[in-house]
C-alpha cells in the first residue's frame, strides 16, 4: 500500500506540482488550501506517513498548523516545511515545533522525493 | 526606488525566473502608462502586491510592499509544467484562475528572498499574503507606489517590479553582511544531518 502524503499549501499550481512529483513516486496524495484546511484533513486521515506544508499561507500558516498540532500531543507523522522563506528565527521555530526539514522553493523534483523517502514513516 | 530596493529587485528578480527556467534581463524604462505599455505590448495584464511588514522582535526593520506586474503570456510560460500540459489562454476564465494563483506565487517568492537577502544584512521584515489584482487595480496601485519600477523583459515579454521600502534609518545598510545567513533557494535543510 503506498504511503500517504498531505501538501498544505495555499497555491494550486505548487500543489499540482509537488502532488505530481509525489504521484510519480508511487505517493498516495491529498492536499489542503491553509493550515485550517490541513488541520482538518489531518484529523481525518490518521495514517499520514507525512505532511508537507508551507509557511506563509492566509486563515492558518505553516508555523500556526505545526503548533495547533503540537498542542494536540506529538505530531501525528513528520512535516517538511516547503517555502521561499529562509530567514533563521523562522526556520529555528519550526525546528523547536518539530518539523523534520526546511525546504526552500523553488526545488527540484528529484531532491524533494528524495527527501521525502528519508522522513516519511 | 531607493538604491537599495533597486539592487535587491534586480538581484531577486533575475534569480527567481532564472530558477523557472524564464531568465529576465534589466531593460531600460520606457515613458508612458506601464498598464498601456504591458497591454499593447503583451496582451492581457496580471499583477500581484504584498506587504512587507516590521517583524515582531526585530531590533532592525521597517515596511515595505512589492508590487510585480507582467503579462498573461509571460507568467503563464513561467510556470513549472508537466509534459504534455497544455497552453494557457486569456481567452479562458479557468486559465486565468491558475495564472493569477501563480502571478501570486511568483509575488510572495519574490518577497521571501527580498526579506532573506535583508535578513542577511541584519534587518527583519515578514512578509504578508500576496494579493492577485486585475489591471485596473494594478494601475491604482502604481499611483501609490514611490519612483519608478525596474523594467525586465523575457523575450517578446516584459516584467515591471516596484519596492517601496522604508526601512528605519539605523537599517539601510547598503548590502552589508551583517545578520545571520538565511537559508539559500533550492535547498533542503534536514534538522537533523544539516543542509543539502
Amino acid at each position: 500500500m503506498s504511503k500517504k502524503i498531505l501538501i498544505v499549501d495555499d497555491s494550486i499550481i505548487v500543489r499540482q506540482q509537488v502532488g505530481l512529483s509525489l504521484l510519480q513516486a508511487s505517493y498516495e496524495v491529498i492536499e489542503a488550501v491553509d493550515g485550517v484546511d490541513g488541520l482538518a484533513k489531518v484529523k481525518a486521515n490518521p495514517d499520514l506517513a507525512l505532511i508537507i506544508c508551507d509557511v506563509n499561507m492566509p486563515e492558518m500558516g505553516g508555523l500556526g498548523l505545526l503548533a495547533a498540532l503540537k498542542a494536540e500531543g506529538a505530531l501525528p507523522c513528520p512535516v517538511i516545511m516547503l517555502t521561499s522563506e529562509g530567514q533563521p528565527e523562522l526556520v529555528a521555530e519550526a525546528k523547536k515545533l518539530g518539523a523534520k526539514a526546511w525546504v526552500m522553493k523553488p526545488i527540484t523534483s528529484d531532491l524533494l522525493v528524495s527527501a521525502v523517502g528519508k522522513i516519511a514513516k | 526606488m531607493t538604491s537599495t530596493s533597486e539592487r535587491l529587485v534586480a538581484d531577486c528578480t533575475t534569480l527567481l525566473f532564472r530558477a523557472y527556467s524564464t531568465p529576465v534581463h534589466r531593460a531600460a524604462d520606457t515613458p508612458g502608462s506601464l498598464v498601456a505599455a504591458i497591454d499593447a505590448r503583451d496582451g492581457a495584464l496580471t499583477a500581484s502586491v504584498v506587504d512587507l511588514r516590521r517583524a515582531s522582535g526585530a531590533s532592525r526593520s521597517g515596511i515595505g510592499k512589492l508590487l510585480f506586474v507582467s503579462s498573461f503570456a509571460f507568467v503563464a510560460s513561467s510556470r513549472p509544467r508537466h509534459g504534455a500540459d497544455a497552453a494557457l489562454t486569456p481567452d479562458s476564465a479557468r486559465d486565468w484562475i491558475y495564472v493569477r494563483d501563480w502571478t501570486r506565487e511568483l509575488t510572495n517568492q519574490l518577497a521571501g528572498r527580498v526579506t532573506n537577502q535583508l535578513a542577511e544584512e541584519g534587518v527583519r521584515l515578514s512578509p504578508g499574503q500576496p494579493l492577485a489584482m486585475t489591471a485596473t487595480a494594478a494601475s491604482q496601485e502604481v499611483k501609490s507606489m514611490l519612483g519608478t519600477p525596474l523594467r525586465f523583459t523575457s523575450g517578446p515579454h516584459e516584467v515591471r517590479v516596484w519596492l517601496d521600502l522604508r526601512l528605519d534609518p539605523e537599517s539601510d545598510t547598503s548590502g552589508a553582511r551583517s545578520g545571520r545567513a538565511a537559508l539559500r533557494e533550492g535547498t533542503i535543510t534536514m534538522f537533523d544531518e544539516g543542509e543539502s
